[in-house]
């Protein structure tokens, strides 16, 4: 469908955000550069499970400069409510994986802090942990929690046991579709934890006046911070300030964690002295990840290339203090299930505590995951078919108005609807044409092999939400302001994805003004605008734009009647852009807003209870009833295996995502090359190493844990399609725009996967996908020959 | 402790000297013993300061020492342990006679590391997996040493003494010489890693001597496989004063990853480590023939 | 060897020689183009003493070690990590921090930061002020530099946000401006 044919003055320009300015001349204050009086240090569990039986802070508060300790002694008895991690307390007895906080100090340096920290005496009682999920699962093993080690099918902030129940997620009837099916492949991969580890670490600043805390921290969730300290600590939310919106990148690191009341108390204890706690860079890489996993899955296939059935169960690790959201995330909120036409399906998922790191929510969840598990065995189906893998992909995949999933659901909380604005299939052609996928040979064929050299090609599919309106609204206020100039008070919080300019291009776009006359405050929980969920889904632009045109139009609204007696027609006959009332169609007959307002007219958006529980409101909202927003998702590899030493080289990646309309095409770019370098880490290089024997983080450094740099990363092109639903601007995502944080590395991993096996004729089945893996494979391969 | 195994922290109080004259370093050397440290680029020392592996009392700084600081010719090739990487790997008259030298400091590394690093500076921390001990060993370079008692000259082999130590007793090394390379020989490194910036799973330095296709000499240097980077002089004997063919270098390549003590680490597996020194011998040896054949 | 007892002038020298090395020093750095003069502790590192004694918060810190390069300032105009280096070494040298870059007070940016402005070079923005120091180094040596160049010097500078293309069009960019400007 060919984009738009309306002028834009602002949708689809790349307009530089204006914070680059700030960044590039290095005035861009993060939280690590403000100065604080104190300086604090967490105590760590060295023990993956135990309770502490007694903690000595003798020494340590006898210890000159040091201001305030805290152990789990002094913590008040209520839990932190998290979204994705499980409720806890601020400081407990009982430790569940290495790493785990213990106690705390604050000192008037950090060297002191340091030294502190090297005088706590703590008694453990060691008890027995367990590392597998698997295991974990087991009525047996060593429970970390009341109820069970397996979290369940359960939602919520304050979840107290587990359910001992996986995740379920079903359509049709599997054994029917087994049945069908000429052939049927089983497998299953494994997926270490991956490190967010964005380059700043995770931050924060508590001060107290009186009973007032003001709290700056790195934060993709500033509301819930918010609302979850003024839990623990019962307070009241609006005596918690949190200054947010300087941040060193998250990608689902930086929510709520413990450091951040753990520093508020000790601000508490210090007088309300400024206190500081950063991570240092060990810390940052063992306190989080994306779940660990092991999934089997099943797939049967006609001979003509349909899949009759799927049936994936998977176990992922939820580590001391993960929840749903973390694990399985109730399938990727279904989209990566809907990747293909599965005729019947099941898929269960099991989320399970260990003694493990937490799972935390990274750029994309379980979705590199999902589609790297199902897309191995989709890879080798259209093998044993003898199909061109793009060929056998075109078949199953769905497109613009199917209805998805093929069957209803059998869990009614899973909503059936049309696919809205779906280029699926042109998605994947486009790919294959970039990558130039006419020299697939066939799937054990490289498309050359020169010496030990061997190239191949690799593709896949993926789905993954919309981000729109995911999880919830967002407070937005828009201030027309007598001269026609407008302010928008947002809840939302821009991570360096340029959203708060994107935003602004929408609403100069929406009232016809200048984008220099829009300005925004954000970054400050005392405007009072709260955000749901926070930066995450990809959803912060889309959701937040929406209710930006929303609050637009009812404005607008209030405009027309003030105008309509004054330009003698009906409030509909009028229309309001370019800082003045006019009558439609004659704008000479128009009066100026700067003559109209005789005070701001103000719009607040984001409360409807009822509407939004049916549309927006859910996790799985829909832009229009009996109508999905989804992503499309196609990714495309090249890599260069050299066959002696197993070493994999990516020579090209493609990436192939439907943004619906891009309204800041630079961004969209941007955030679908991050998010593609982001897993193509995931898939080659970043190796989670823990020694479970001796309770050793063996990746906690830079050194070892190897994030990509740029003579890792090959080029990474994109192929875009901009496909969208004209709607009146207050309905549906911001003219037609659809989220794209994490959208363009789903499919990475997979097809990464696929292109090795192409190269080589072994498939590598663990991430990340390192020279020894490989080799282990080819050299597997060739002795099962002789 | 135990968590993580160690955490960055300040830096503990230390003294400091920074003589701009060799014998003000030697005479500090002398008084103070192991109680200080020498400071080059720091690259290495500073890291391990911060996670308290090393608390020196004292920092002696020999960056002012600028006659350190240089590469000329000199029959072979001298160079100062001043210096950088980034020298070397800029120098064009290593990139035309001494290009294992060049290819080890091509992926040294990254680059601010290696405007900071210097050669005295790697050689002197003698890790069993160096890159720059390799390459030099295989240069059979010599070390000279300056210390209270006066300069002594010391072949590479001898100054490397097994996990991470050294032959140096109060001593400074000043400079690298490399002896004068034989007309017809040519040499290669090579180093396995898991990304483009890291420290080596196994690295490999060859030089061979080669007329008329036959082998008069040759050196095969390995590292990150034992306690130290090493010859494999049993591999060497078998295909020195031989006729250089597919079989002698495989049989070669296999004596010498037996010759090695691979361990499993972090970055990765004995079994492959062994293996890949196969490969790397077997890559390396008709490499240098190679440049070996284009020098003349 | 046999071990004479050292001679209370040698001791004296020796403690002497302790004394003084384990006092505050005063140190001058040319800062930014500027004459800085700085008392500082042999354990002080740079980074800290830019961005805490003198106030230059625009070098960050990530992870302590030498490895994302975050910490990257010019000394003498070649990329350094100021995290492993003390401050103490640098007496004398000049350091360029990104505050250094462009006439910012004038509003005129340097030829790389309106690049990465342009090009979108930054999106969180915590290696930006890194990668433009090493750009800056980079086509000093090297005006036109290729792909494969730029990917190489900018190894030493770890990004998350971008995967690293808009980084590399900012600098062709930039480079592309400098030499238009040369040759005028």
């Amino acid at each position: 469908m060919p984009v738009s044919e309306k002028q834009f003055q602002y949708v689809g320009k790349s307009i530089p955000p204006r914070e680059l300015f700030d960044k590039v001349t290095g005035r861009f204050q993060y939280v690590g550069d403000m100065p604080s009086e104190l300086y604090g240090k967490i105590l760590r569990s060295p023990h993956p499970h135990a309770r502490i039986k007694h903690i000595d802070t003798s020494r340590v508060e006898k210890l000159s400069g040091v201001e305030a300790v805290l152990t789990h002694r002094d913590v008040p008895p209520r839990k932190l409510p998290r979204r994705d991690q499980r409720a806890c307390y601020i400081l407990e007895d009982h430790v569940r994986f290495v790493g785990d906080e213990v106690a705390a100090v604050a000192a008037r340096t950090r060297a002191i802090a340091e030294e502190a920290l090297d005088l706590f005496e703590v008694e453990y009682e060691i008890l027995p942990p367990v590392f597998d999920p698997e295991e974990a699962a087991k009525p047996e093993a060593p429970q970390l929690y009341p109820g069970g080690n397996v979290y369940g099918p359960q939602f919520g902030m304050m979840i107290e046991k587990g359910l001992n129940e996986p995740v379920i997620m079903e359509w049709g009837e599997i054994e029917e579709g087994f049945k069908e099916a000429d052939v049927v492949i089983e497998d299953k991969v494994e997926v270490k934890p991956q490190i967010h580890s964005p380059i700043e670490s995770h931050i924060c600043i508590a001060r107290w006046r009186g009973d007032e805390l003001t709290l700056w921290t790195a934060t993709q969730s500033p509301y819930e911070v918010r609302m979850s300290i003024a839990h623990a600590l019962d307070m009241p939310e609006g005596k918690v300030r949190i200054i947010y919106g300087a941040i060193g990148g998250g990608f689902g690191s930086k929510y709520i964690e413990r450091y951040q009341p753990i520093t508020v108390l000790l601000s508490k204890k210090a007088n309300g002295k400024s206190t500081k706690i950063v991570l240092t860079r060990e810390e940052e890489l063992c306190h989080a990840s994306r779940a660990g996993a092991k999934i089997r899955v099943k797939l049967g296939v006609k001979r003509d290339g349909t899949i009759t059935a799927i049936y994936l169960k998977g176990f992922f690790n939820l580590g001391g203090y993960g929840n749903i959201i973390g694990g399985c995330g109730r399938f990727g909120e279904e989209s990566p299930c809907l990747t293909y036409k599965y005729q019947n399906a099941r898929f269960e998922g099991w989320d399970v505590h260990t003694n493990h790191i937490t799972s935390q929510p990274c750029r994309g969840v379980a979705l590199p995951t999902l589609t790297f598990a199902m897309e191995n065995v989709i890879d080798q189906a259209a093998e044993r078919l003898n199909m061109d893998p793009v060929e056998f992909r075109l078949r199953n995949l769905p497109e613009t108005d199917t209805m998805m999933p093929v069957k209803p659901h059998k869990n009614p909380i899973y909503p059936r609807a049309e696919l809205e604005a779906y280029p699926a299939q042109q998605i994947l052609r486009e790919v294959a044409e970039k990558i130039d996928w006419e020299r697939f040979k066939g799937h054990q064929q490289p498309v050359f092999v020169e010496g030990s050299q061997s190239r191949g090609l690799g593709i896949a599919a993926s789905q993954g939400w919309g981000g729109f309106c995911i999880g919830g609204f967002i407070n937005e206020t828009v201030i027309i302001n007598n001269d026609g100039s407008v302010h928008i008070l947002s809840g939302h919080t821009d991570l360096g994805t340029g959203s708060n300019t994107t935003l602004r291009q929408i609403a100069a776009e929406a009232l016809g003004i200048s984008i220099e006359d829009v300005t925004m405050a954000t970054g400050d929980t005392l405007i009072g605008h709260f955000d749901m969920i926070g930066a995450r889904g990809s959803r912060s632009m889309t959701t937040a734009g929406h209710l930006i045109l929303v609050a637009i139009e009812q404005a607008k609204n209030k405009i027309r009647q003030m105008a309509a007696p004054l330009l003698e027609v009906e409030p509909e006959e009028i229309d309001v852009r370019g800082k003045k009332a006019y009558v439609k169609g004659d704008e000479e007959r128009a009066i100026l807003l700067r003559e109209l307002l005789t005070s701001t007219v103000k719009c607040t958006v984001g409360g409807d209870p009822r509407e939004w529980l049916l549309i927006k409101g859910t996790m799985w909202p829909m832009v229009a009833q009996g109508k999905k927003t989804r992503n499309p998702v196609v990714a495309a590899s090249e890599v260069e295996v050299d066959l002696e030493t197993g070493v994999v080289k990516p020579i090209r990646i493609i990436t192939g995502n439907s943004p619906g309309r891009m309204i800041n095409p630079t961004i969209v770019r941007g955030q679908y090359i991050g998010a593609a370098a982001m897993t193509l880490g995931m898939a080659l290089w970043e190796e989670f190493k823990y020694d479970e024997q001796n309770s050793v983080y063996e990746h906690a450094s830079l050194t070892d844990y190897k994030v990509p740099r740029a003579m890792d990363v090959p080029p990474i092109e994109n192929v875009i399609i901009e496909e969208f639903v004209e709607r009146p601007l207050d309905v549906g995502g911001p003219y037609g725009a659809r989220g794209a944080g994490e959208l363009a590395g789903l499919g990475i991993v997979a097809s990464i996967a696929n292109a090795i096996h192409n190269a080589t004729g072994v498939r590598v089945r663990r991430t990340p996908m390192t020279a020894e893996k490989v080799l282990e494979a080819i050299e597997e391969k060739r002795e099962k020959k002789k | 402790m135990k968590f993580p195994k160690e955490m960055t922290r300040t830096l503990k109080e230390f003294g400091y000297f920074n003589p701009i004259k060799i014998d003000d370093a030697i005479s500090i050397l002398e008084k103070l013993g192991k109680r200080v440290m020498i400071l080059a680029g720091g690259t290495d020392l500073l890291n391990q300061m911060k996670l308290r592996q090393i608390m020196p009392e004292f920092i002696l700084n020999i960056k002012n020492m600028r006659e350190l600081d240089y590469i000329k010719q000199h029959q072979g090739l001298e160079m100062g342990a001043l210096t950088t990487i980034t020298a070397i790997r800029e120098s064009n008259l290593i990139k035309k006679e001494y290009l294992s030298l060049y290819d080890a400091a091509e992926w040294f590394g990254t680059p601010p590391i290696r405007n900071m690093a210097t050669v005295g500076g790697n050689i002197c921390r003698s890790s069993p997996s160096s890159d720059m001990v390799a390459p030099l060993m295989a240069l059979d370079v010599k070390l000279k040493l300056v210390g209270p008692r006066g300069e002594r000259t010391v072949a590479i082999e001898e100054f490397v003494s097994g996990t991470g130590g050294n032959v140096l007793d109060r001593e400074i090394l000043t400079k690298i010489v490399v002896p004068q390379q034989e007309k017809s020989s040519g040499t290669a490194f090579k180093k396995l890693k898991r990304s483009s910036a890291d420290l080596a799973k196994v690295n490999c330095a060859v030089r061979i001597v080669i007329k008329d296709g036959t082998c008069e000499d040759i050196r095969i240097v390995l590292g990150a496989v034992a306690d130290r980077v090493f010859r494999a002089r049993k591999a060497e004997e078998i295909i020195k004063g031989q006729k250089v063919t597919n079989a002698t270098i495989e049989e070669t390549a296999k004596k010498a990853s037996q010759e090695a003590q691979p361990i499993t680490d972090v970055r990765s597996t004995a079994e492959y480590r062994e293996q890949m020194i196969n490969v790397l011998v077997k890559r390396l040896i008709p490499l240098s023939i190679e440049r070996a054949r284009e020098k003349e | 060897m046999i071990k004479s007892k050292s001679s209370g002038k040698e001791k004296r020298i020796e403690a002497e020689m302790i004394t003084v090395a384990t006092t505050r020093k005063i140190i001058h750095l040319v800062v930014n183009g500027k004459d800085r003069e700085v008392e500082v502790r042999p354990n002080e590192l740079l980074v800290d003493v830019l961005r805490e004694r003198l106030g230059l918060t625009g070098t960050k810190i990530g992870c302590e070690a030498g490895e994302c390069g975050a910490c990257t300032v010019l000394i003498n105009g070649k990329p350094n990590l100021s995290c492993l280096t003390l401050a103490i070494e640098c007496e004398g040298k000049n350091i360029l921090t990104i505050e250094g870059i462009g006439d910012v007070e004038r509003g005129n940016l340097h030829p790389l930061q309106k690049a990465f402005v342009e090009y979108y070079g930054v999106q969180c923005g915590f290696c930006t002020p890194a990668m433009i120091l090493t750009a800056k180094a980079l086509l000093e040596k090297d005006p036109d530099p290729k792909e494969i160049e730029i990917r190489e010097a900018i190894n030493g500078v770890i990004c998350r946000c971008t995967g690293y293309m808009q980084i590399i069009e900012s600098i062709s960019a930039a480079a592309k401006a400098m030499k238009g400007n040369a040759r005028e």
